[in-house]
């Protein structure tokens, strides 16, 4: 068991390496380089190179990727060009508002489509279970940002209910704005139910067909006792593995929806980093997120492994 | 003595009344009593905000919103923003009274206030020295260093007395344009508070030596990175304007100001406290101001259909100019298109497919202004030549049909034109330019927003009626300023661009060039010359615009009119601003937000 | 094929989803002429009219006309870049799996590496480098595609590869890309056929997202995509032609697209039960 932790911990940290030389050698290959991108066309040329030696750009890029390994070691990512902070104040900053969105939308998610999915599996072919799918599959087939659009758009503009932006600001004062976060959770939560549900349903009508089931089922278990001791368990396992998978596409969904709300997180932050060429705030970004989804897949393999034993050995 | 600062002041006086009845851009109607007190809240720009407070900022903290942030804290040397907001020199709210010049034109005499610091210190001629010497020392690493102008052009810089100053130049230039090009860059630091190496450390002269200059700098350019101090670090404190920094949100840019109850000037704030909103894009801003949690706001030119909703709510809508012209830059060090922008009839024909007054209409619903040449036409009405009154090149695709035909072009409307009639003989197409060469450039212009967009989709869409094939691509904002560099041949840099469009405005005049020469734009060597740009002439004419006074400027500013240098377009306004009635304001071309003339009316 | 969902009511309408919205791209154009390369700008942002029947953009162009155009671009972006994903996934889980050992752990490694990195990331950098085109559109869209076929193909593979009439081929001298090319591949096409309807979907998802963040392909070059983040801007001004009808085209397709995928798995799970 201690082996398959520790060649997956390996395979991890090669993993956020890649990425991390990914996007370095992206950012580096930025034509132009980021001098002249961030002062703006009243750059003098003693201007550019005074920068370019303040920020070690004028060396060559290996040199500059060792330097930045040696800064990782020291928890020093350096300092962003354009908004004079370090990059680890940033994030320190913006990582939690990304990880209570993520947090908020995830847990709904799991909260809801999976009552939906057993729902569904209970009375699959009901005229429940397609309505469901047919709501569902319309979620699941919209682009994330259309749907907050439209949400934007009933509730905020033509309704005035809800502000159309998400919360500014530190956690802190989320306190007082509540209401705000409310569009933006809905949009990313509506479109994980609509991914969970559609694998928590198959994966539950699976299990329901299984031999152990009938076997329960003939011993006169009821549909219920069935559900929940049997099927339930299972499929949790299945939605760990799920969760885990679909980390990126949380990420990728919250990114949307910060810049679609302007609620200032990680996505927005990395997307306003990318636009003004500040490297240093988006390799830091990238390996933020790089090391969650990492860390996230790691921890859900090893869930699973060690509820389920024969993985463990599958994996040769 | 006497008699002369009475007339001085008495013009001074004069000019303020005068502008104030020419300044057109008045909020709120004037309707109500003055109240004293009050809080204003003023919206920044879509995601800008402060991060920088250190006086001698580098270049990549450069921007108007430092500007905004710095400004109401300390004054320069000389104000060059008036009371009503306008770029025209202000000695009444200037620690510098106005120079006096040798008879040969050498040097220049500059005599200080008796105005004080807010911690109650004087402020003397050896804080003005301490920004000379910060200022030579580390110009490398200073966003308003200007290669070529002071402090290169001085030959020295003498401190007779606590209240005196005398500059000597190293030529006889127009005195205009010392005062506000060249003192105008000037500000004093406190000298008594700054000059120092480390937070413990004693204060020193380490200024006086060009190391120890490097020293102090580090050391207060390190201190402004720590945004959480800015209200508590005393180093900051130490001010000498009309207002003090008293709350300041690193994380979200808020900023909290109140009144500086030591300042000296003549316009002490009216209002208790006046504050700067961030908003990370203009449609969190657009909430904002509909739920009238603004003072001081913008209208997105998207929103322009919401004006009647917001005027119905206690606001007037007033376009705030900046002093600006705007355009969009083109390649001549391009290896391959460069001989084609070369030809003085090409550039004529692209600039007659520019509909500005279309563009104008439809895209900026009328908050615009055409844009003929380098001269700002929202600043002082002095420095716009008569011929830079007319348009020399109105939008007609006939015209650029007839330019590129008489020019040895076959013209494709709808496809693309080709050089039939190559050579360098008159009516043909010009050197370097091969036979069936295509009238094809790529235009690169800023993402993000929508006024560009539309302008360069309008234009390509135009330029097709001549067959000039414009390819269009988007980047993002900052990526349009690296792009834009002339050709470098041994890296490859900037070689590879036709046209570049940053979005507006094309130049902003202001601390180093509130006299409109086009020193840092237009010269062959300046820093701002994005195409590489190189006319032999056109570099006389702008070197004497420094020396020769207000004909020389008229002239060189007339001369690139018509030369093309870059493709004008139309200027629209920094922000279309959404006052509330109660609050007076005055909005002026150095688009500085000038807070302590600002008052509620009942 | 109409066999095959004769008791999947969704695959037919999803089939015939489909067919409209490629007639709509492809043919409505012949019988709804607009100008979709000049700009109008004076008659920007017009509400539907009869000469306009769903309004103008903020340049002028007939939003109706740019739909057509739109589901051009996206159709043939989504249809090429999930074809070339599942070919090319469907090759290299075929390898890993057949192969198994150190080559199968090398070329799974790699796709668990991809599949780690929120690829939306990776392309806002990406997207600020170079300017897409059509085929570097498709290239990229299939580039963050390729990973789940890969999986699926593997999966199939290992599990085909202890099957009796692989050993047999052997036994009769077959090599291993013999056996990969005419014994595995044939019965994998099942699953690769429903992955790459699957895959059509969530490429016309992908190139509508990418197109939003401003990495689409640039004007005149129409696009849903790109049609609602101009949207974007008019939330207030309430211009509700430019924010619905792109969406619903893109829902409608989407939709279509997983119907059939979702049909075609039912009925072939049906026939391998046999």
């Amino acid at each position: 068991m201690t082996f398959y932790v520790v060649r997956r911990i390996l395979q991890s940290v090669v993993v956020v390496l890649v990425v991390v030389v990914v996007v370095f050698a992206l950012t580096r290959f930025l034509p132009g380089g980021p001098a002249r991108a961030i002062m703006g066309p009243r750059a003098t040329k003693i201007q550019v190179q005074n920068f370019e030696k303040t920020y070690g750009l004028d060396q060559p890029i290996p040199v500059q990727f060792v330097d930045y390994l040696a800064g990782l070691g020291r928890a020093d990512l350096g300092s962003s060009y354009k908004r004079n902070q370090t990059v680890t104040k940033l994030i320190g900053e913006y990582l939690p508002v990304t990880l209570v969105l993520m947090g908020i939308s995830t847990a709904l998610a799991v909260v809801i489509a999976i009552p939906i999915g057993m729902l569904q599996a209970w009375r699959r072919n009901t005229a429940v279970d397609h309505g469901f799918t047919g709501i569902l599959f319309v979620f699941y087939s919209m682009p994330v940002f259309w749907l907050g659009l439209i949400l934007i758009t009933v509730f905020s503009s033509n309704l005035g209910w809800l502000p159309s932006g998400g919360p500014q600001g530190g956690l802190r004062t989320y306190g007082s704005q509540l209401s705000t976060l409310i569009l933006p959770v809905t949009t990313l939560a509506l479109v994980t139910i609509a991914l969970f549900s559609r694998y928590l349903r198959s994966a539950m009508i699976e299990s329901l067909v299984q031999d152990y089931v009938r076997t329960a089922r003939a011993k006169g278990a009821s549909m219920r006792r069935v559900m929940f001791r049997h099927v339930l368990p299972n499929s949790l396992l299945s939605a760990i593995t799920l969760l885990g998978l679909s980390i990126p596409y949380i990420f990728s969904g919250a990114l949307i929806v910060e810049e679609l709300f302007n609620y200032p997180g990680m996505g927005l932050l990395f997307w306003n980093a990318a636009e003004s060429r500040d490297y240093p705030v988006v390799i830091g970004v990238a390996l933020i997120v790089a090391l969650a989804t990492v860390v996230g897949n790691l921890l859900a393999d090893l869930a699973y492994a060690i509820a389920d034993p024969r993985i463990r050995y599958i994996g040769r | 003595m006497k008699r002369t600062r009475i007339l001085l002041a008495t013009l001074a006086l004069v000019a303020v009344a005068l502008s104030a009845c020419e300044s057109s851009t008045t909020g709120g109607p004037s309707g109500g009593a003055k109240v004293k007190g009050g809080d204003a809240k003023f919206a920044m720009q879509p995601n800008t905000t402060p991060n920088y407070i250190f006086l001698m900022e580098p270049p990549q903290f450069n921007s108007n919103i430092w500007g905004q942030f710095v400004e109401p804290m300390w004054s320069q040397l000389y104000s060059f923003i008036d009371f009503n907001g306008n770029p025209n020199v202000n000695y009444d709210r200037s620690i510098g009274n106005q120079p006096t010049f040798a008879s040969d034109g050498l040097t220049a005499t500059v005599t200080l206030k008796n105005w004080s610091w807010s911690d109650g210190q004087p402020i003397t001629s050896r804080d003005l020295e301490f920004w000379m010497t910060m200022f030579a020392a580390n110009k490398g690493s200073y966003g308003g260093y200007v290669p070529g102008q002071i402090p290169d052009n001085l030959t020295g810089v003498t401190y007779p007395d606590a209240h005196t100053a005398v500059f000597a130049f190293d030529k006889k230039y127009d005195q205009t344009w010392i005062i506000y090009n060249q003192l105008g860059q000037l500000g004093v630091m406190p000298q008594h508070a700054w000059d120092k190496t480390s937070a413990g450390g004693a204060i020193g002269d380490y200024d006086r030596s060009v190391n120890g200059a490097h020293a102090v700098w580090n050391f207060l350019n390190t201190e402004a990175q720590k945004l959480d101090t800015y209200t508590t670090n005393p180093l900051w404190q130490v001010v000498s304007g009309p207002w003090k920094l008293s709350q300041f949100d690193a994380s979200t840019g808020h900023a909290v100001y109140a009144p500086n109850p030591a300042y000296s000037g003549p316009d002490k704030p009216l209002l208790d406290q006046y504050e700067l909103m961030p908003y990370t894009t203009d449609t969190a801003e657009f909430n904002a101001l509909r739920a009238g949690e603004l003072d001081y706001g913008y209208v997105p030119v998207q929103d322009l259909s919401q004006t009647t909703y917001l005027q119905s709510h206690g606001y007037s809508i007033k376009p705030w100019y900046s002093l600006s012209n705007n355009y969009f830059v083109i390649n001549f060090t391009n290896p391959k298109t460069g001989p084609l922008f070369k030809q003085l009839y090409i550039r004529q024909a692209m600039q007659t497919l520019v509909n500005q007054n279309g563009y104008i209409t439809n895209i900026l619903k009328g908050y615009g202004k055409p844009t003929y040449g380098p001269t700002p036409v929202t600043g002082n009405p002095a420095y716009v030549s008569d011929a830079q009154k007319k348009d020399p090149y109105p939008f007609s695709v006939d015209a650029a049909k007839t330019l590129l035909t008489s020019n040895g072009w076959t013209v494709n409307p709808n496809g693309v034109s080709t050089c039939a009639n190559p050579g360098t003989g008159s009516g043909q197409c010009g050197p370097g330019i091969s036979a069936g060469t295509k009238l094809e450039f790529k235009m690169q212009y800023a993402s993000g927003a929508l006024v560009p967009s539309q302008e360069m989709q309008a234009f390509k869409s135009d330029a097709s009626q001549v067959g000039m094939q414009i390819d269009l691509a988007e980047a993002p904002p900052n990526d349009v300023f690296a792009i834009s560099v002339p050709c470098d041949p041994s890296t490859g840099n900037g070689c590879n661009w036709d046209l570049v469009y940053w979005g507006g405005p094309g130049w902003t005049y202001g601390l180093t060039d509130t006299y409109p020469e086009q020193g840092q734009i237009f010269l062959s060597s300046a820093g701002g010359n994005a195409g590489g740009y190189s006319d032999p002439t056109n570099d006389q004419l702008i070197l004497a615009s420094w020396t020769s006074g207000l004909d020389a400027l008229h002239a060189a500013n007339d001369y690139l009119e018509k030369n093309l240098p870059v493709i004008w377009m139309p200027l629209a306004p920094y922000q279309i601003s959404a006052i509330s009635n109660k609050l007076h304001v005055d909005q002026g071309v150095a688009v500085i937000a000038m807070p302590q003339g600002w008052y509620h009316t009942t | 094929m109409r066999r095959l969902f004769r008791h999947q009511v969704g695959g037919r309408i999803g089939l015939v989803a489909v067919g409209i919205m490629i007639a709509f791209s492809f043919l409505g154009p012949l019988l709804y002429h607009t100008d979709q390369i000049h700009t109008a700008i004076q008659s920007a942002t017009l509400p539907p009219s009869p000469r306009h029947l769903l309004g103008t953009d903020e340049v002028g162009y007939d939003v109706l006309g740019r739909l057509m155009v739109g589901g051009q671009t996206s159709l043939e972006v989504g249809i090429a870049a999930a074809l070339i994903a599942t070919t090319f996934g469907m090759l290299w889980g075929a390898i890993a799996g057949f192969a198994g050992g150190l080559l199968d752990a090398a070329m799974m490694r790699v796709v668990d590496g991809l599949v780690a990195i929120p690829a939306l990331f990776l392309l806002v950098v990406l997207g600020t480098i170079i300017t897409p085109t059509v085929p570097i559109l498709i290239l990229v869209v299939a580039a963050i595609s390729w990973l789940v076929p890969a999986r699926l193909i593997r999966a199939e593979t290992l599990s085909l590869r202890t099957r009796e009439f692989v050993e047999a081929v052997r036994v009769m001298g077959g090599g291993d890309a013999r056996i990969v090319l005419r014994h595995i591949l044939p019965n994998v096409v099942g699953t690769v056929v429903v992955n790459a309807t699957f895959q059509v979907a969530d490429a016309i998802l992908a190139v509508a997202a990418l197109s939003f963040l401003g990495l689409g392909v640039p004007p005149p070059a129409a696009n849903w995509g790109s049609m609602l983040s101009s949207g974007v801007d008019f939330t207030y001004a309430g211009y509700w032609w430019l924010i619905y009808p792109a969406g619903v085209a893109i829902v409608i397709t989407v939709v279509a697209f997983n119907l059939v995928g979702d049909a075609l798995r039912e009925s072939l799970d049906v026939r391998l039960r046999i």
